[in-house]
């Protein structure tokens, strides 16, 4: 439970802007967009932030938040900026540039909400039940997504990935 | 990593997953640029976005005669005549409070009232991601009482309402339309989902934004069953969003970090900077620091101007600015000194007041407490309605430390 006062509210913020950055920037794969997606994020969590003590959750009630905005911005059609737009930054390695930039645009061009379910598990290490309270959606439907996004994902890469294998080797 | 129990496929899944994402799991790697104050301003004006606007040109030059003297713009240009500007009313000496009816509902929050100060309108048991209705007074009595416009309209609110009674408002959902409340009844306007209805007039022109494809663009509906018409805007990057409309018809936004106006011909332009306004290089935000251009967050429209907040200036404050004349006002560098009818107050220090004050004009009135609400641990209040003479002002009595076992409990302040 939070308090819903100014102070509480830059506590809450000071304190949670590196975690929502990264996450953020694993949704979206760009830095200026990350940064755009947290100030909204936390534009909006300041407008209710006088009721914010009637939410449990509120680390789940902000991601919600981010996440929402990151399909919002989806829609509004950022991907299309993203998939036309270089790289961040040069990477030490020309090879593993080249997979991020294959993979983050290979991941784009899946249906959004699929996106935001392999991020949330599989960068930022989420369980089932914590991504199905972001979403507002049941397990179920974050397996069922997970493995919807995965063969998408598959489809797009063709043979630069292999397919998975039972046991799946790490 | 997380482990399912039900079935090899799903591990399968996991490892795999976790395998073919693992080359983008990198941390971002420059300084961050997010402006924490910039996020307090826009959201504070985010919960009340509304208009608000005293009088009208013509009536209020004429009302100026009464109230000591023409008020005159600075000659910026000899060949412009002088402009007579829209005149602040005379600030009330006494005010007493009355807590308004919920009509059986446990809390609510003030929403919005009409420039007469005669219809007021608030939400029932607001609650984050919650299906409330909203509730309407008139002459401070509760006159109906709607439950949510569908099941997907959630934070469902009305933010402003005419001298008809007639009031707009959107839901916190992209399933939605927005709608407007008449003849009691919400009924969907048209412009499809994700539109968002800010403000209406006495002429029943409304303003907001619609979905064009996949961008929100300002928009203007001439009345509740007309087609929206689209706004120009600029392109570029940056959010739209508006904030109000003047009994004229000339609508307030901002697009990206500019202060933004569209005229009733269509036509916009962008509000700019107060005059004197120097830049500086790293904004005062706790988390981090966003340096920009100087520029002005407009609340929406009050006693004929468009009051705002200079950002990204030195010194900053709280300003208003006349559209027909060009002319800024300096309303105050204090922070936190009043609040400002629409949706915002001076500054970021506080998102209600513990002494509650209004500005009317450039002058601050102080309302009095109400020590019943003050034992009921409802000691903060919300201003969100002020009409035109300022003699009738509404506003939430909320706990100053957001305890969700208190209510929210909507007041009316009548002034003399």
């Amino acid at each position: 439970m939070a308090s819903g006062t100014d102070e509480a509210y830059l506590a809450y913020v000071n304190g949670r802007t590196g975690a929502l950055r990264r996450m953020a920037f694993l949704l979206c794969g760009n830095e200026h967009q990350a940064d755009d997606l947290v100030q909204e994020t936390i534009t909006k969590l300041y407008a209710r932030w006088p009721r914010i003590s009637a939410v449990e959750n509120l680390d789940a009630y902000v991601h919600t938040m981010m996440v929402r905005a990151f399909l919002d911005e989806k829609r509004r059609g950022w991907w299309r900026v993203l998939l036309g737009s270089p790289p961040d930054r040069a990477a030490p390695v020309a090879g593993a540039a080249e997979d991020r930039t294959v993979l983050r645009a290979a991941l784009a061009k899946v249906p959004p909400r699929q996106q935001a379910v392999l991020v949330l598990r599989f960068l930022c290490d989420l369980a089932v039940s914590e991504v199905a309270e972001i979403l507002g959606c049941s397990e179920g439907t974050v397996k069922s997504q997970t493995s919807h996004g995965l063969t998408a994902l598959r489809k797009i890469l063709g043979e630069r990935v292999p397919a998975p294998r039972q046991g799946g080797a790490r | 990593m997380n482990h399912d129990h039900d079935g090899t496929e799903v591990a399968m899944n996991d490892e795999y997953g976790a395998l073919l994402l693992a080359p983008l799991k990198t941390e971002p790697a420059g300084p961050p640029a997010i402006d924490v104050r910039r996020a307090m301003l826009r959201g504070a004006r985010m919960r009340r976005r509304r208009r608000w606007f005293g009088g009208g040109f013509l009536a209020a030059a004429g009302a100026a005669l009464l109230t000591g003297g023409l008020l005159l713009a600075p000659a910026n240009d000899k060949d412009k005549p002088p402009v007579v500007l829209p005149p602040d009313p005379p600030v009330p000496t006494s005010c007493t409070v009355s807590r308004l009816d919920l009509g059986g509902h446990r809390s609510a929050e003030m929403m919005a009232g009409d420039h007469t100060g005669r219809w007021h309108v608030g939400t029932a048991d607001p609650a984050p991601s919650s299906l409330n209705g909203v509730l309407v007074w008139h002459d401070g009595k509760l006159v109906d009482d709607v439950p949510a416009p569908s099941k997907t309209a959630r934070e469902f609110a009305l933010v402003d309402v005419n001298a008809s009674g007639v009031a707009v408002g959107a839901a916190n959902s992209a399933r939605d339309p927005a709608y407007a409340y008449t003849d009691g009844k919400l009924v969907p306007l048209k412009g499809g989902t994700g539109a968002e209805a800010i403000g209406i007039n006495d002429d029943g022109v409304i303003a907001g934004t619609i979905k064009v494809g996949d961008r929100s663009v300002p928009a203007r509906w001439r009345s509740i069953d007309a087609e929206p018409e689209e706004l120009p805007a600029p392109a570029g990057p940056g959010s739209v969003r508006v904030w109000g409309i003047s009994p004229d018809g000339t609508i307030v936004g901002e697009i990206g970090p500019s202060g933004y106006l569209w005229f009733p011909d269509g036509s916009g332009r962008p509000i700019g900077a107060p005059p004197g306004s120097a830049s500086v290089s790293g904004a005062a935000g706790p988390a981090s620091a966003a340096p920009g251009p100087a520029s002005f967050m407009p609340n929406g429209f009050a006693f004929g101007w468009v009051y705002g907040e200079a950002v990204n200036t030195n010194p900053g404050g709280t300003y208003r600015y006349e559209p027909m004349s060009e002319t800024w006002q300096l309303v105050t560098r204090e922070t936190a000194l009043a609040q400002l009818d629409p949706g915002g107050r001076t500054g970021f220090k506080s998102i209600a007041q513990d002494e509650p004050a209004v500005f009317v004009g450039r002058a601050v009135l102080k309302l009095p407490n109400d020590p019943e609400l003050g034992k009921a641990g409802l000691g903060s209040v919300s201003i969100n309605a002020v009409s035109d003479d300022a003699h009738v002002i509404g506003g939430t009595a909320i706990s100053p430390i957001a305890d969700s076992s208190k209510p929210f409990a909507p007041v009316i302040y009548r002034c003399r």
